[in-house]
């Protein structure tokens, strides 16, 4: 019998099965807003709102959706928690909404919030997958972020709104631009390679 | 603003200058789950080509002829993504009869279109550039065209790379990416192409 | 057996789609007031930018160009914010140009560019666009470009310097000639 709250399914999200270094999912954002921390963190917490609503939902649900339909009965639901995010954002922070501009309703279809209802959400209670969607949405945090924080102060000197180097830094302005993004990953993962001695595909 | 150039300039714009996987950085999942085969590309390559022009034409009927006028413009993700997936799911169909040979050769990759970060893109981004349905088709074969020339390239990098000496830690995806990056370099240098 | 499965299948999904629908609908007529006025406000601090007194803004159409006639708190006008799209190296750009009732240019902001970042985009920063300030329409070249002309481009990013440059001075232009 499975543990009705078991606390793996949080703590896996962060390295084990992160779901970018390991699991290679869900790279679409990653590369494209990771050029500034302030709109990581955002995407980040849109990110795992979406993760989280549609994972307890799913599970919630989950002994009433017949197996046919349970793909499209998923799509409705992310697309609908995505929905709320985006007129929320367009709401009451614009700004962000601007910056993330086609990513926020790219979250639809992101390998990783997909990938969970299917693996895990819908055979599994709610609290685990609550704890599921917060670990997997912390350990995209944390990726998405970490990169941002190289990218923006290597190649704009500030991080968020601290200036880094003061005004006479050149920055190395590749790092904001798309190749730095894939550069900066592509480093991530050989090191988290070399650290866990193991590397998956998606 | 981007709808008033000609057609020609609009599958550029969409092919290079603005290349999907290289420079807007969306479909990465499929650009790197796929490329280390050039024949599965390929295919790809191709469904991607079919689904998204089909697609992308549906969604922008769907909302200009029946979300507008209805109010429903918040319906627009749901609708979309909901129209791509059966749309998918009619090709498997079709292609299974008429074509099975591709579609052994597509296996998985075919449902998993549904997925492409890339369809849905384009289809929303034919209606924020506010497109009339010729300029949008145009647009889908143009995105559709740079996601195939740019998952093309990078699956004959990829052949070459894996015969080549890379230390542990880099083989596979890392490497994978740093090529990437290098490629995404080098169309950096369309963006003063033309003066749009 | 199948069959009600199908059955039991399709009222789901048709359940599940009414109630995201219902939802969504309600997420949506919450926010839609806010999200107008983050639009009006939006608009107003782009204004209150060009013209610190502005209190009050009608359209105006001046020959073919579409603008924004500004009024302060007594209903004087006080100047007008004309928009206009200009090719940069990147793309299209958008600037808003305000110009006072003497004709002379009271700032000048970039609302949409697509310019590379750390190069053409500085043009969208301050220090860039104060320069315009206060300038007859004869002095809105580049320094290199004209006697009278008194704008610094940026290093390496030509293009995107002369670009809003000559999309400013395009626009005191056509206000001359009405």
């Amino acid at each position: 019998m499975k543990k009705l709250v078991n606390w793996q399914s949080f703590t896996a999200g962060f390295w084990k099965e992160n779901p970018i270094l390991t699991l290679m999912l869900g790279l679409c954002p990653l590369l494209a807003i990771s050029g500034s921390v302030t709109d990581s963190i955002g995407m980040g917490a849109a990110f795992t709102f979406v993760l989280v609503g549609s994972n307890v939902i799913i599970s919630a649900i989950r002994r009433l959706v017949p197996n046919q339909v349970r793909i499209p009965v998923f799509i409705i639901i992310i697309a609908a928690f995505v929905t709320i995010t985006d007129y929320f954002l367009a709401a009451f922070i614009p700004g962000l909404k601007k910056n993330l501009g086609v990513f926020l309703p790219l979250i639809v279809v992101n390998c990783i919030v997909l990938g969970r209802a299917e693996a895990f959400a819908s055979r599994n209670n709610v609290v685990n997958s609550l704890l599921d969607g917060l670990g997997m949405g912390a350990g995209f945090t944390i990726v998405i972020v970490l990169m941002a924080a190289i990218r923006e102060a290597l190649g704009n000197g500030t991080l968020g709104p601290l200036r880094l180097f003061g005004p006479h830094y050149n920055p190395f302005l590749i790092m904001i631009l798309p190749p730095g993004a894939f550069l900066v990953l592509g480093f991530l993962i050989a090191l988290k390679n070399s650290l866990s001695e193991r590397g998956k595909k998606c | 603003m981007l709808n008033q150039l000609n057609p020609g300039l609009i599958f550029l714009s969409a092919f290079l200058v603005n290349n999907i996987l290289l420079i807007k950085f969306i479909a990465l999942c499929s650009f790197f789950g796929l490329s280390s085969s050039f024949s599965a590309s390929l295919g790809m390559g191709l469904a991607v080509v079919f689904v998204m022009v089909m697609s992308s034409s549906v969604s922008w009927a769907v909302y200009h002829f029946l979300l507008v006028p209805l109010h429903l413009e918040y319906l627009r993700t749901t609708t979309f993504i909901l129209t791509i997936a059966s749309l998918v799911q009619f090709e498997e169909i079709i292609i299974r009869k008429k074509a099975p040979a591709l579609y052994r050769a597509l296996g998985i990759y075919l449902p998993l279109i549904t997925t492409n970060c890339a369809i849905l893109a384009a289809a929303f981004l034919g209606i924020d550039y506010q497109f009339n349905f010729l300029q949008n088709v145009v647009y889908s074969l143009g995105v559709s065209g740079g996601y195939c020339l740019a998952i093309l390239l990078f699956a004959g990098l990829r052949e070459r790379v894996s015969s080549a000496p890379v230390p542990s830690s880099f083989q596979g995806v890392p490497i994978a990416f740093i090529t990437a990056s290098l490629m995404s370099l080098a169309f950096l240098g369309f963006k003063g192409l033309f003066k749009l | 057996m199948k069959k009600k499965e199908l059955i039991s299948g399709a009222i789901i999904l048709l359940v599940v789609a009414a109630l995201a629908g219902f939802l969504l609908a309600q997420v949506y007529a919450l926010t839609l007031p806010r999200i107008e006025e983050q639009k009006r406000l939006e608009t107003e601090s782009l204004y209150r930018a060009l013209f610190p007194e502005a209190a009050k803004f009608e359209p105006d159409k001046i020959g073919d160009l579409q603008a924004t006639a500004v009024f302060d708190q007594s209903g004087q006008k006080i100047g007008l914010v004309v928009e206009k799209r200009v090719t940069g190296y990147g793309g299209e750009m958008l600037l808003a140009v305000g110009v006072s009732p003497e004709g002379s240019i009271s700032g000048v902001k970039i609302l949409q560019h697509n310019e590379t970042p750390g190069l053409g985009a500085k043009v969208a920063r301050e220090g860039f666009l104060k320069q315009f300030q206060h300038l007859k329409y004869n002095e809105v070249y580049l320094k290199n470009t004209a006697p009278e002309g008194k704008i610094d481009a940026i290093s390496g990013a030509t293009i995107s310097s002369r670009a809003v440059t000559d999309g400013v001075r395009k626009v005191l232009e056509s206000l001359r000639t009405r």
